[in-house]
This record gives C-alpha cells, structure tokens and sequence, in this order.
C-alpha cells in the first residue's frame, strides 16, 4: 500500500505530500489540482512499466555525477517534477530533469538504506549503501565497499508488486451507449470504460461469478434491472468503430427489466444508470488494479444511492487488498469519512495558483480543536455532518 | 479612529450589500464617520457561507466561534431569511438563535433576521422612494416572498447579477426612520446595532 506520496513541480503540484489511507478522498473546487495528483501517479505507473527505456535518454554529458545524486537536495532544480512514494520498506524517489528521467529507490531498513540506480553496481559508504546509474559517470564514486548486483528486472518487479497497475477511471457513459466488438480476452475495463460490453462479455464465459455479483449488485441498487443483456449489432463499414476493428462481431447492451419484460437498451438508459454498471465492472473486475484512481464516482447517481455505491467501494477495498484515490463533489461521499477523517484531503490553491493539500484531521480538525479548547470554547462538530462543513467552508477547498 | 472588523454569515448576497451599506449610513447618520470605520472581512464571507436557511441554522454558531477566534473580528452579523411573518413567531426564532451563541459572544453578535426576506425591507424602501410624500403604512410583511421579489427585480427568480445592483442603489437609499416605522424586524436589528455603537463610545 502506498503509505506517502510527495510531488513536485507537476503542472499546479509545486510541492505536495499526503499520507495515504486504504480509501481516501480527495475534495476541492474545480481546477484545484485533484485530478493533477491522479495524474502525477498516472505518470509514475507509467515511468515505473517502463523505466529503463528513459534511463537511456540521460544524457551521459549531463553535469550530474554521483557525488551529486547521493545528494538529493543539489539535483532537484526548480523545474524539475519530482515525485516521492513509501511503501512499506520501500521509498520510490522519481525525477525529471531538464526533460530526462533520472531515478533513485531507496530500501530503508533497521540497519541501512539502499540507494538503487538500475546499473547493477552500488557503492557504499558507512551503513548506506547506494547503486548507481550507469548512465552516469562511475568514477566519482567515493568510499566504493560492498557492490550489490541489483539489475532491473529486481528493481521493476519489486515496484511493479507494490504498484501493480494503477488505473485512473473515468467512465465516459457515452461511450458505453455504442456498440462494442466482441474481442478475446477482454477481462480488465479500460481507463474510460468503453470496452464494456467486450468485457462483460468476457465475464460471462469465463468468470461467471465476477458476471452473476454484478447483476446482483446493480439489482440491489436500481430493483426494477434484473439482468444484463446483449444483442448482435450491424456496423455500417464507414462507422469509426469498423475503422478501427473491422470486421468483427459487434453487440450492443442493454438491461432487463423484469417486472416489464422489457430490455433497455443502453441508448435508452440514463447516463447515471450507465455510470454506476461502469462502476461496479470496474469494483468486480477479476484481477483489480493494486491502485484503484477514481474520478466522481458519485456522478450521476441518485443522492440515495450513494451510500451503496461507497460501500461497494470501500468492501473492495477491504476484500482485495486494493488501495483507493477518489476525488468527489459530493458532500453526501465526504459524509461517509466522518470517522476516518485522516483519509480526507483537502485541495485549495494559493495566491500564486499552487495546490496547497490539507489532511483533514491532521491539518483542519485538530489544530480547531486545540484553539477551540485553548479559547475555553465548544469543538467545532465537524465529524457531525463532514458534508455540511465542507459546503459552508469550514474545512477549506470551498470556491469563492 | 476606530477600526471595527466585523464578519458575515447568511445565504445570499443581498444581506451582505445591505448590511455593508446599512453600517456605512449608520456611521454617518451617527455623525461618527471620522471616529468609527466597519471593516467587511471578505476573506471571511467568501469561505463561509450558507447555501439555504436550514445551513444557516446548523451552522452559524460555530461560524461566529470561527469568526472571533480564528478571524479576529470584532463583531459578527448573521443573515438569515424567516418564512413566517407572525410576530410571536418571530421573536422565538431570535430567542432560539441567541441561545445557540456561546456566552462569549452574546453581545457582539447581531441577528439580521428580516420577516420574510431581505426584500420586504428593501420594498418598503422603495416604496418610500417612489412616493415621498405618502403617509400610508401598509404591511409589506404579510405579502408573499415572490411578490417583494417580482416588486423590486420584475422576476421571482432573480440572478445575482439583475438583483445586486438594485439591493445596492436602494440599500444606499436607506432612511433608518422611516424603516423602523414600517418595519419591526429592521426595528429590533437595528435597535441592537446602534445600541452596540453608542456604547462604544462610553467604553
């Protein structure tokens, strides 16, 4: 589980750092760096699946020599994006500079830490021990003791297991009102969720379970759908879709209302009810991302479906071990944190138009508390109703 | 000169332009203008704020708390819209709202609390620019909500930007006299404001 992330300098992210919960919410005005920091850790999955690659982009010119790298403050320039995450022993300490990537782990344990490049050499010196990029030059390497062969698949694989795919989803319910080909395969929903259909069809062939508790789930919630369907669809050959699939087998989705008789059609559902099968493909997908990055899950959900809708996230959280980043507008989802207030983060920009991030416990509710008692006055109930706080502007990340 | 900051809670903007120009007359009608300066905390006003009465309700304690201790203010003002327009009715609403206030604070805080809304008040001012010479005292309280706001924006569902430029001109309009005549939810207001103020005097 990722315990702490730090960023710097990624687009309004100057310099941010959160402590992370299994579930955690991310809440603020549109625009005040929230979706920045699902980016920011986009970027970093990304650097981490494929690493190496950038590390024979550094430019074996560059003025950075090793004695500088073990010295993390001199190498961070102003510009340069810098990103931070512990996970249990490890410390993943990523950067770009002037356009390369240059990358530094760090195993910390009782007696030492690892400083990693993904050379496979390390020097050390006392109790640290550190690897460096080959990329760079070696023979500034001081006090050189006890090389560790580290190479990178050691690296990648380690980071891979903590990181295992992580995912910003963001369904785009109008995607899902078209047809979809019938692909092989097809048991992971894509990042905006239109491969839907491919998936669920999928799922049911292959993990019928995964298939039956998304039925029920969404009978729990909206009573009157009782089934998922499908139907065989034409494509017209100048269709975009047949551009970009061809000639395959293309279905449409719909879902039964059994007291009816009657398939809707995805075309005649609402955008929420789509948006919440989206959801709940994505909570029950066979193999979940390690981190699960949701945007508003709320959107489109009925204010008395939400409650649901955050217990399946949070009882997916809990039954596979997958950690969540979601950002919400919603005070009825913020109200659902009011006893784990530490996994709020609230978002707000400064004069200048940096992202500021408060933890709410930490950094709202006890400072209030002290000052309330040091004035001899009442606490400010703020875990009564979280919600109503927030949209009063109590808590911050309120627009004017 | 005396530098009042002073804080804001309500649910729209019209309470906030009446009352930042209500203070301002008041000072002059005072003849304190060169002594006394009401200074709006914005920064306040633009984070804190109720959407609806009922937010209003829950909330304005703890905003006035926030207000005194972590904003520094030296007085507070609270805005808040009463349905009804019966006057026992009225009365118990300021009562209950007073004793939600901590102890600390009872006697710099100020319930604006118009019968009906903002408008009937600001109705009555128009009224009273539109025929200056008549006498006539006629109840502008037990008229509907929608009728104060079609009389002063022509629409039941006035933007912010058709209202707030007639809230400002007729709010600088203001005759305190007159008003209290006609209305006694201003009366009560305004009673507690200039009392606070010639008490500052004497302290």
């Amino acid at each position: 589980m990722l315990q702490k992330v730090s960023i710097q300098n990624f687009k309004s992210l100057k310099d941010v750092t959160l402590e992370l919960q299994r579930v955690n919410l991310l809440i603020g005005p549109n625009n005040s760096g929230k979706s920045n920091f699902l980016k920011a850790l986009e970027s970093f999955k990304l650097l981490i699946d494929d690493y190496s690659k950038y590390f024979h982009q550094v430019d074996p010119s560059s003025d950075l020599s090793i004695h500088k790298i073990s010295n993390i403050d001199s190498i961070i320039r102003k510009n340069d994006f810098f990103l931070k995450a512990k996970a249990e022993r490890m410390v993943f300490d990523f950067r770009i500079l002037n356009g390369y990537t240059y990358s530094t782990f760090f195993e910390i344990s009782n007696e030492f830490y690892l400083n990693i490049g993904n050379n496979g050499k390390s020097i050390s010196s006392g109790e640290a021990v550190c690897l460096i990029n080959r990329d760079f030059e070696t023979d500034a390497i001081i006090d050189e003791e006890d090389d560790i062969l580290i190479d990178d698949d050691y690296i990648c694989g380690y980071f891979k297991k903590i990181f295992n795919d992580i995912e910003i989803y963001k369904p785009d319910p109008n995607k899902l009102q078209k047809s979809f080909p019938i692909l092989p395969n097809q048991s992971h929903v894509s990042n905006d969720a239109s491969n839907l259909i491919a998936f669920l069809d999928t799922l049911r062939d292959e993990y019928p379970e995964n298939f039956k508790v998304i039925e029920n789930d969404l009978n729990k919630c909206i009573p009157e759908l009782t089934g998922l369907r499908f139907e065989n669809v034409e494509i017209q050959k100048n269709d975009d879709l047949y551009k970009i699939y061809g000639d395959k087998t293309f279905k449409r989705l719909g879902l039964f209302d059994a007291n009816n008789k009657v398939t809707y059609w995805a075309d005649e559902l609402s955008e929420g009810t789509l948006y919440f099968l989206a959801l709940l493909c994505i909570v029950h997908q066979p193999n979940p991302p390690k981190l699960l990055l949701l945007e508003e899950p709320e959107k489109g959900i009925h204010p008395r479906r939400i409650r649901e809708v955050m217990d399946f996230i949070f009882q997916l959280a809990e039954d596979k071990d997958i950690q969540i980043i979601m950002t919400t507008h919603s005070e009825r989802v913020l109200d659902e944190f009011e006893d784990i207030p530490e996994a709020v983060f609230v978002f707000d920009k400064d004069e200048e138009g940096a992202t500021q991030v408060k933890n709410l416990l930490k950094d709202i509710i006890e400072p209030s508390n002290e000052k309330m008692d040091a004035n001899d006055l009442p606490r400010i109930k703020f875990v009564e109703s979280l919600g109503s706080h927030w949209v009063t502007g109590f808590i911050g990340g309120v627009p004017r | 000169m005396r530098i009042l900051k002073y804080g804001y809670f309500g649910e729209d903007e019209a309470h906030r332009i009446f009352l930042a120009n209500y203070l301002e007359l008041l000072v002059l009608h005072l003849g304190k203008s060169e002594e006394l300066i009401f200074d709006f905390d914005e920064l306040f006003t633009y984070k804190f704020r109720g959407r609806n009465k009922s937010e209003v309700d829950a909330r304005f304690a703890e905003a006035v708390q926030e207000g005194f201790v972590d904003y520094q203010h030296d007085i507070f003002f609270v805005g808040r819209d009463l349905d009804t327009f019966t006057n026992h009715e009225f009365k118990d609403k300021i009562k209950v709202m007073k004793s939600q206030l901590s102890a600390n604070f009872h006697d710099k805080t100020f319930l604006m609390i118009p019968v009906q809304c903002i408008e009937h008040w600001l109705w009555y001012i128009k009224i009273k620019l539109e025929n200056p010479s008549s006498t006539k005292n006629e109840s502008l309280e037990s008229k509907p909500r929608k009728d104060a706001k079609i009389a002063l924006y022509g629409s039941a569902r006035a933007t912010n930007q058709m209202s707030n430029p007639i809230v400002e001109e007729l709010s600088m309009k203001l005759d305190f006299d007159y008003l209290e005549s006609r209305s006694e939810s201003f009366k009560i207001f305004h009673k507690e404001v200039f009392n606070f103020i010639n008490s500052l005097e004497t302290s």
